[in-house]
């Protein structure tokens, strides 16, 4: 379970407040999507719940499982369960995706007090994962999302949040830059990960990825706070009628 | 008139002075005796001088260590061996102790054997008269060893040069490699020395390449870390000739490598590559000054330097082209990783061309490591440390993947593996 209180955070090097006064819960096995025009400080919310470090937390906390993150760092919120499905996936030269993959795994694993993963159980996780997700042997064969496109990149994201196999899931606007095709997979790749013991938060500005993913709760985001929450229903209505009537309601 | 000038010599100058007075009469004595004039003509080289404008020597080598004496033989450590099939001169504080079986196409001819013969071999395809280290060099000469590769032959195993200090003491190395025409091979130089030991080494590879040779050398230096090295690496390349270097290195509290290179033949190519790790208060200085004087050539340098705690690094890099010397094509890069906050690098990229139709480059990049990458492979669990390590090892793979012999290039990889893992 995810639940965030009062959530104040401000750009480190900048006096810009972004979150202001956030709050938000997301029960294990929940799938919760979050909506909000460009700029309402979505991908703030999800870099600050992974642990990225440009930011200044000013007041709040963020519990995960009943524990306090806010004084971890990233590697760590990840062994406890954290993902982020990046909005922009970065390319790293020069690191192959397998010996990435391995990293991760192996680097949980270990802070689970777990052992290494064998190289064959290794492999054979990762290949039944990318067919899943039609990703092919050559594109794990090259530098970590370095010459992938858009799409490849977000399937990229998803193979991994499969292979970590994380509590609670975040995905930032996993659908754009997406096919049709390509959202099909990536959806059908979320929703197999789907469990009772598993959350999820999909942030997202369009409401076509939710026909896909279909949410529990959808929450709205403006000026960096939740300004209305419901439930799928909520989605459709935006659709309609646009963030309009959110534009100045924090 | 000019006034006189008085020229007061350091202690390490003295010393130097008096050691080579103290030489046992040996071989070659008027070559010696000339490379000491030339030497103490000059001292050694300080800030005011441009080429060692960044590493003082004068300031840095205190003093001058004792010769060293003759390796016994129950003293003589095993040699390292970074790959398998390698074919091993062993040298222990300068001297050759032990030759390895040869491959096809492969003679030697130590100092001792024919003295004439390797003299007259010395200096040869790179003009190295004004370079003081190679003068300090020849001043103290106790060994060289010239190898011959024959014309055609193509040496599959790799020749390696194995060289170990055993104690404070100063040892000087040379070896003369010949490349006859169409000839292959590939040259391993490793540098160690006893743990904790103040040694202080000067060795000189001097390589000529044939038409249409080909040479690929790696030199690793892996030093104890109080050690003072002063290295240089020669190559004159001719017609079709295909010369690349790589050193790689970790150790010494003092390096400074040198790398003269000349492109006498036409359609020559010419790859120049180093990877530095160091950390502490390490300074390592690399020096490359690289002559086209022929048409066509293709030269490719890189320089990876990663700097951490206070350790200070230098680069500089002299790229020239002759007026003749059309339709060169030169590309020179040093990148640096400073990962300590107190971490320095000095780079000074030059070209002088004189040519009209060339195709030169260079740039010089002075960074730290990106947050932005270091969070995303934190976000997927990857401690810090091994998350920099991943981003270190990607950065110094660019030159490393360079390396021709599989084995070699993840030997390298290995040693730069466990350099990071003494980070952690
Ligand atoms: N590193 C940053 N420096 C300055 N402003 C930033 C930074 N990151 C985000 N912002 C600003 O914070 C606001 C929220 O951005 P973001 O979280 O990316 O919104 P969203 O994902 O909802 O489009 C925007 O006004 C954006 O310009
Ligand atoms: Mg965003």
């Amino acid at each position: 379970m995810l639940e965030i209180r009062n959530l104040h955070v401000k750009i480190a090097d900048e006096d810009k407040t972004i979150l202001n006064d956030l709050n938000l819960t997301v029960h294990d096995g929940e799938v919760a999507a979050i909506m909000g025009p460009n700029g309402s400080g979505k991908s703030t919310l999800s870099y600050v719940i992974a642990g990225k470090e440009d930011y200044e937390i000013l007041d709040g906390e963020i519990l995960l499982d009943g524990q306090n993150i806010l004084e971890m760092e990233a590697d760590a919120r990840a062994a406890a369960g954290l993902f982020l499905a990046f909005q922009y996936p970065l390319e790293i030269p020069g690191v192959a995706t397998m010996t990435f993959l391995k990293a991760a795994m192996n680097a949980q694993r270990r802070t689970r007090g777990e052992d290494e993963l064998q190289p064959a159980a290794f492999i054979k996780a990762v290949n039944a994962a990318a067919d899943q997700l039609a990703i092919s042997k050559d594109m794990l064969k090259r530098a970590l999302n370095v010459g992938f496109s858009g799409g490849e990149k977000k399937r990229m994201e998803i193979l991994q949040m499969a292979l970590l196999q994380p509590k609670m899931c975040i995905l930032d606007e996993t659908d754009s830059g997406l096919d049709i095709d390509a959202l099909k997979i990536v959806s059908e790749g979320v929703n197999r990960l789907r469990a009772k013991d598993r959350s999820f938060l999909v942030i997202t500005h369009y409401q076509r990825l939710l026909d896909h993913i279909v949410p529990d709760t959808v929450h709205v985001m403006a000026r960096g706070q939740i300004v209305k929450s419901g439930g799928k229903e909520l989605a459709l209505e935006l659709e309609k009628n646009g963030y309009r009537d959110y534009a100045s309601a924090a | 008139m000019n006034a006189p000038v008085t020229n007061l010599k350091t202690a390490a100058e003295a010393e130097l002075a008096r050691l080579f007075a103290s030489q046992e009469p040996a071989h070659l004595a008027a070559l010696r005796e000339e490379a000491f004039r030339r030497f103490d003509a000059v001292g050694l080289p300080h800030r005011r001088i441009e080429a060692w404008h960044y590493t003082d020597l004068r300031a840095m080598m205190r003093h001058a260590a004792p010769l060293a004496p003759a390796p016994s033989v129950d003293q003589t450590p095993c040699p390292w061996s970074l790959v398998n099939d390698e074919a091993e001169f062993h040298f222990v504080d300068g001297r050759l102790v032990g030759a390895p079986p040869l491959p096809k196409g492969v003679r030697f001819t130590s100092l001792g054997d024919i003295p004439e013969k390797v003299a007259a071999s010395l200096n040869k395809g790179v003009d190295l008269s004004g370079d003081v280290v190679t003068s300090l060099n020849t001043a103290f000469l106790t060994d060289a060893l010239l190898i011959e590769i024959a014309p055609g032959a193509e040496v599959t195993r790799p020749l390696t040069l194995a060289f170990e200090t055993t104690g404070a003491t100063a040892s000087f190395g040379r070896v003369i490699v010949l490349v006859g025409d169409g000839a292959s091979v590939s040259l391993i130089e490793t540098h160690r020395g006893a743990a904790g030991a103040a040694a202080q080494e000067n060795t000189v590879v001097e390589f000529s390449l044939g038409k249409g040779a080909s040479v690929e050398h790696v030199r690793v230096n892996a030093a104890d870390k109080n050690t003072q090295i002063l290295s240089t690496v020669a190559a004159s390349v001719a017609e079709r000739a295909s010369y690349s270097t790589l050193s790689f290195t970790t150790g010494a509290a003092l390096s400074r490598h040198q790398i003269f290179t000349r492109v006498h033949g036409n359609d020559a190519r010419l790859g120049v590559r180093g990877v530095t790790l160091i950390r502490g208060t390490q300074h390592a200085d690399t020096t490359l000054v690289t002559e086209h004087d022929a048409l066509n050539g293709e030269g490719r340098k890189l320089f990876k330097t990663i700097v951490d705690d206070e350790a200070r690094g230098v680069f500089q890099g002299k790229i020239i082209v002759k007026p003749h010397a059309q339709k060169t094509d030169g590309k020179m890069a040093s990148n640096t990783l400073l990962l300590g906050e107190h971490a320095s690098m000095h780079a000074k990229p030059e070209l002088e061309i004189f040519a009209d139709d060339v195709v030169c480059g260079h740039g010089a990049t002075v960074g730290a490591l990106d947050d932005e990458l270091l969070f995303y492979l934190m976000s997927r669990g990857i401690g810090r440390r091994e998350a920099e390590g991943l981003m270190i090892m990607a950065f110094a793979g660019d030159a490393l993947e360079h390396v021709k012999h599989e084995d070699l290039r993840e030997a390298l990889v290995g040693l730069t593996a466990a350099w990071l893992k003494e980070r952690a």
